[in-house]
């Protein structure tokens, strides 16, 4: 009855209106983003090629690439990034994996299991990581009991702390988005590979493993990112001896007030990450698009 | 034959056994790995002495009450925390639900790119963000004050909220707005009664793990605070580098206790773990 009694311009005069009222909508973010996240963004690379005379200069990006400390410092992040995104792969995917084989009992909460964690303060869990990796702490203790070593061994403020911290600290991510894609593979293919001779390695390595590519890119680039600028974690478990990036530029910036230098370093540090990420997404499509046929 | 047969039957049991205990070492290891620092956090608090051990040696409140009774500092920094992921949260939330309004009715690859531009953020180096931020506030004028922050944290809040709320408005039948616009609800009375009580979970959910990674940011705010602004996090750090402030430890402690809590009541009341993708 309302359809007939509905004039047909009405309709369309109010379609014409939603459309102006759905760009109202989004304009407000819009905004926001252009005007504190793009806007700085730019800023941020035009003070990289700023020189102190208000001249467009190369002088910084020279200083940043002439520096051999510069490569160390920022290989020694992209391998942090590196280990983290490989260690959240060994201990995610067993996770994930589980968690779509379990009952629906045990996956609400393994899943709680993992987002609890996430959402307890990473400073916390470094701080979590600095007692137990420390000289008293219960690594050490453990050792020391079973007699197998005499003094403490020491595994604070070196990269292997830095890389456990980060693994600890990035391992939700990794199981949640290998868990996403996971979930969405028909469990019949399995059954049907196991079923047609293949052994379970031979599954894993043949069916689900290239099924869950995308969540695996996903998870590494988040990981690694996240990884490769996680201030906190590397300042407070890496000690004052070892240097990161993050670390580099705020020194560069706040403590030693050369703006254009942290900035060129600050665009070096995006520029290789996201080339990195970038990279390693087209590569694994290719890989993927490969395995498929 | 008969040899054949038992060969492949030995590498059936050899393929299913290691499978099963590669999983189950991995598994237990990744179940430690989640709880050790939480847990290792907690006892350490509960700690006598004046250094962090673990096991803890005497088991004593002093930390907590140091904490309660002379923690001036650390109570006007959790204050402020507070106060700024709080309006972050809101200022975000509301802007990114009605974006993520626009983004959920929109198909084509300028609306895409646009969800990908408001993700952008989680993807950046919090440091360069935070420098970035700080060097066009001063280029425009803004002093840096506690609006600076909450300018900055809504930034990093964004993305979560989009996410969840995209997919919150992806799971209401369209078939219960067209019932409410052909019943006569023009669009904004549908939007109110129908659209936004549907998706309302989703979008607190977001808001909540938002608040939380606010909460706990230390890049963005080391960068855009001023001197009379410092945040909890930034504040804890402190604590934590200078070794022998072991209020540190209680700190992380309420911290935990806080944020088990809070997280536990939200996925009761919000079903927060349907949205986290």
């Amino acid at each position: 009855m309302s359809t007939a009694a509905m004039p047909v311009p009405l309709s369309a005069m109010t379609r014409k209106s939603r459309l102006d009222t759905n760009v109202l909508l989004v304009l407000p973010l819009l905004l926001y983003f252009l005007i504190f996240v793009l806007a700085p963004q730019i800023v941020l690379l035009v003070m990289s090629v700023h020189g102190q005379d208000g001249a467009l200069t190369a002088a910084n990006f020279a200083r940043a690439l002439s520096d051999p400390m510069t490569y160390g410092v920022l290989f020694g992040t992209l391998r942090l990034g590196a280990y983290a995104t490989v260690a959240t792969i060994v201990a995610g995917f067993p996770y994930a994996l589980a968690m779509v084989t379990v009952g629906p009992r045990l996956r609400s909460i393994m899943l709680l299991l993992v987002i609890l964690p996430l959402l307890v303060s990473a400073i916390v869990r470094t701080f979590g990581w600095l007692v137990t990796l420390g000289n008293q702490g219960p690594i050490n203790t453990l050792l020391q009991w079973l007699g197998w070593i005499d003094h403490p061994v020491r595994i604070l403020f070196t990269e292997s702390a830095v890389v456990i911290g980060l693994t600890q600290i990035e391992l939700p991510m990794m199981v949640l988005a290998l868990y996403t894609v996971l979930s969405r593979v028909d469990g019949s293919l399995a059954l049907a590979s196991r079923s047609l001779g293949a052994g379970h390695w031979r599954t894993f390595v043949q069916v689900l493993l290239p099924l869950s590519v995308p969540g695996l890119i996903g998870g590494a680039a988040l990981v690694f990112a996240s990884a490769v600028g996680a201030f906190v974690s590397q300042t407070i478990l890496g000690g004052g001896g070892l240097l990161y990036m993050p670390m580099y530029i705020y020194q560069q910036s706040i403590l030693s007030q050369d703006w254009g230098f942290a900035a060129a370093l600050a665009v070096i540090l995006m520029i290789t990450v996201s080339a990195i990420i970038f990279a390693g997404t087209v590569l694994a499509r290719r890989s993927q698009g490969y395995i498929h046929g | 034959m008969a040899e054949f047969t038992i060969g492949v039957r030995i590498r059936r049991r050899v393929d299913a056994a290691t499978w099963r205990l590669a999983a189950f070492a991995t598994l237990a290891l990744a179940v430690i790995l989640l709880l050790v620092p939480t847990f290792i956090a907690l006892a350490a608090s509960f700690n006598g002495g004046e250094s962090l051990r673990f096991p803890p040696r005497d088991l004593s409140w002093r930390w907590y009450e140091a904490l309660w009774s002379a923690s001036d500092d650390i109570w006007d920094a959790f204050a402020i925390s507070l106060r700024v992921s709080a309006l972050a949260t809101l200022g975000a939330g509301l802007m990114a639900t009605l974006a993520a309004l626009y983004l959920s009715r929109q198909r084509n690859a300028w609306a895409r790119a646009l969800e990908t531009f408001f993700q952008s953020p989680m993807m950046l180096p919090g440091i360069s963000l935070g420098l970035a931020m700080l060097v066009w506030l001063q280029t425009i004028g803004v002093p840096l004050s506690y609006w600076s922050l909450v300018i900055g944290h809504m930034a990093i809040s964004t993305p979560y909220i989009i996410r969840t709320a995209l997919i919150g408005f992806a799971q209401i039948d369209p078939s219960l707005l067209e019932a409410s616009r052909s019943l006569g609800a023009d669009n904004t009375r549908t939007f109110v009664r129908i659209t936004l009580p549907l998706a309302l979970p989703a979008v607190l959910a977001g808001s909540f793990i938002a608040f939380m990674f606010s909460f706990d940011n230390v890049p963005i705010s080391l960068f855009l605070s001023d001197a009379r602004s410092e945040v909890l996090p930034i504040r804890l750090w402190n604590l934590i580098e200078n070794l022998l402030d072991v209020r540190a430890a209680a700190v992380a402690g309420v911290l935990i206790i806080f944020t088990i809590v809070f997280a536990l009541v939200m996925e009761r009341v919000l079903g927060v773990s349907r949205y986290v993708r």
